[in-house]
């Protein structure tokens, strides 16, 4: 795994629970939503008619190298079983590609340098998206990876919105200035915005559509929006981190119908 | 609310519905925590990121933690003996808890490392004094049983005794760090 990196924190241990803090709340509203069954149905014979028309699946290179490397180095470490504490289950853990990568994006950042990212289903059922900067020749290049679980992606998707922000927060090239936030949204999503508090509603870059062999419902999408990064030091208490994390605002579906979503 | 009259068996079962509890609870535990990983990994920057690991691993568990089966920064110190076991696998694999998670990797810069020595210095080497006040035979039963999670044969015969004097072992070692752990939080 390749660092990811975020804003630069002098108080280490603060940052590190304000993090922590902020995904106990996440944690704590999606269980509350499973408990209050407040899932909503979704109409799974959504259109597929979006832009590009066929379904993208591009086999077993992204067309990037150093895209190709981040995902083969991520795939290649020895197979391991994680666990969460005496008792706690032990979770396999296999991150080689299974089936199609999704297209490969093009992610243009403001000061000019881009990153390449795409996403791909893993051998342990997870739906990973991951960034690289394209130019990177190195063996190991520099990126993160963002994976969530297909289950539990299929929640997401179908009780907070067609698009959910999967992770991030850091950017493989000018990580002092840019954080990428990527997610994964309904293939019959064209169109996100995201933002933080306060801020104005940025343009994701969405994929086309790709169909994961073990995603059963429409195809997905994965997308990613540039913002700038907190100023240094902006991030020392839980309500700073919820504030510089970006939601999604709005998802255009490829029908012109625009859903707002004021959750992640 | 005031989390300091919570122990930690209330604060880890009130963290689903009160997130702010686990807060609390990751406040109460961090620099011990951290002292823990810093003095094994020998690298700052490392044991901040295993820290933060552990406790990801630690929310995500939290569910599942059933009190009174140890006390909790026992419990805590077999997530973080497992992590650096994972980080002497892989490195790759030590953030797979907070990538579940959705949490962001923070890095730090030349004055977060000098905080950490600040912490350090305060810590000390006290997280573990309960554990190294034991006698040395129900030590070893616990670290065999809880910390590294061998089964009660196994530790057994590893510690050559039967398997019900080394439950006995660490029945006892446990109740004292129980004890312990009340008396200073």
């Amino acid at each position: 795994m390749n660092r990811s990196d975020f804003a630069r924190q002098d108080d280490p241990l603060a940052a590190i629970g304000a993090s922590l803090t902020a995904a106990a709340h996440r944690r704590s509203a999606r269980l509350r939503r499973r408990r209050h069954g407040l899932f909503a149905a979704v109409a799974t014979t959504a259109t597929l008619a979006v832009a590009g028309g066929a379904f993208a699946v591009t086999g077993t290179s992204t067309g990037v190298p150093a895209l190709d490397r981040a995902i083969g180095n991520y795939a290649a470490d020895d197979p391991w079983e994680g666990h969460e504490g005496p008792g706690g289950p032990r979770v396999p853990v296999d991150r080689r590609p299974y089936g199609g990568l999704s297209p490969t994006i093009d992610i243009p950042l403001p000061d000019g340098q881009r990153v390449a990212a795409a996403a791909y289903e893993t051998r342990d059922g997870m739906i990973c998206s991951t960034i690289v900067d394209p130019k990177d020749t190195t063996a190991n290049p520099r990126g993160g990876f963002g994976c969530t679980n297909i289950r539990i992606l299929k929640k997401w998707l179908q009780g907070d919105g067609p698009a959910h922000i999967q992770g991030g927060g850091g950017s493989p090239v000018s990580p002092e200035r840019w954080g990428i936030h990527g997610g994964i949204a309904r293939g019959d999503v064209v169109g996100v915005t995201v933002g933080v508090e306060g801020g104005p509603p940025i343009d994701a870059v969405v994929s086309g559509a790709w169909q994961p062999p073990s995603w059963n419902g429409t195809p997905l999408r994965v997308f990613f929006a540039v913002l700038p990064s907190p100023p240094r030091g902006a991030i020392r208490a839980e309500r700073d981190f919820h504030r510089w994390f970006p939601t999604v605002r709005s998802a255009r579906l490829a029908d012109g119908t625009v859903i707002e979503t004021p959750t992640r | 609310m005031d989390y300091g009259r919570l122990t930690d068996d209330e604060l880890l079962g009130a963290t689903r519905d009160d997130p702010d509890a686990f807060g609390a609870f990751y406040e109460r535990h961090c620099r011990g925590v951290l002292a823990f990983l810093a003095r094994r990994c020998g690298d700052h920057e490392t044991a901040l990121d295993l820290t933060a690991e552990v406790f990801a691993s630690a929310l995500a568990a939290s569910g599942r933690y059933r009190p009174g089966e140890a006390p909790a920064r026992v419990w805590l110190l077999g997530i973080a003996q497992n992590k650096l076991a994972e980080l002497r696998r892989g490195r790759a694999r030590a953030d797979a808890a907070r990538r579940r998670l959705g949490m962001p990797r923070l890095t730090f810069g030349d004055a977060a490392l000098e905080r950490v020595e600040e912490v350090l210095d305060a810590a000390g080497s006290g997280y573990l004094d309960g554990l190294g006040d034991l006698p040395p035979d129900e030590r070893a039963a616990v670290t065999a049983r809880v910390i590294d999670e061998r089964g009660y044969t196994e530790a057994a015969q590893e510690a050559g005794t039967t398997e019900a004097t080394l439950r006995k072992r660490v029945s006892r070692g446990l109740a004292k760090l129980a004890q312990r752990g009340g008396e200073t939080q």
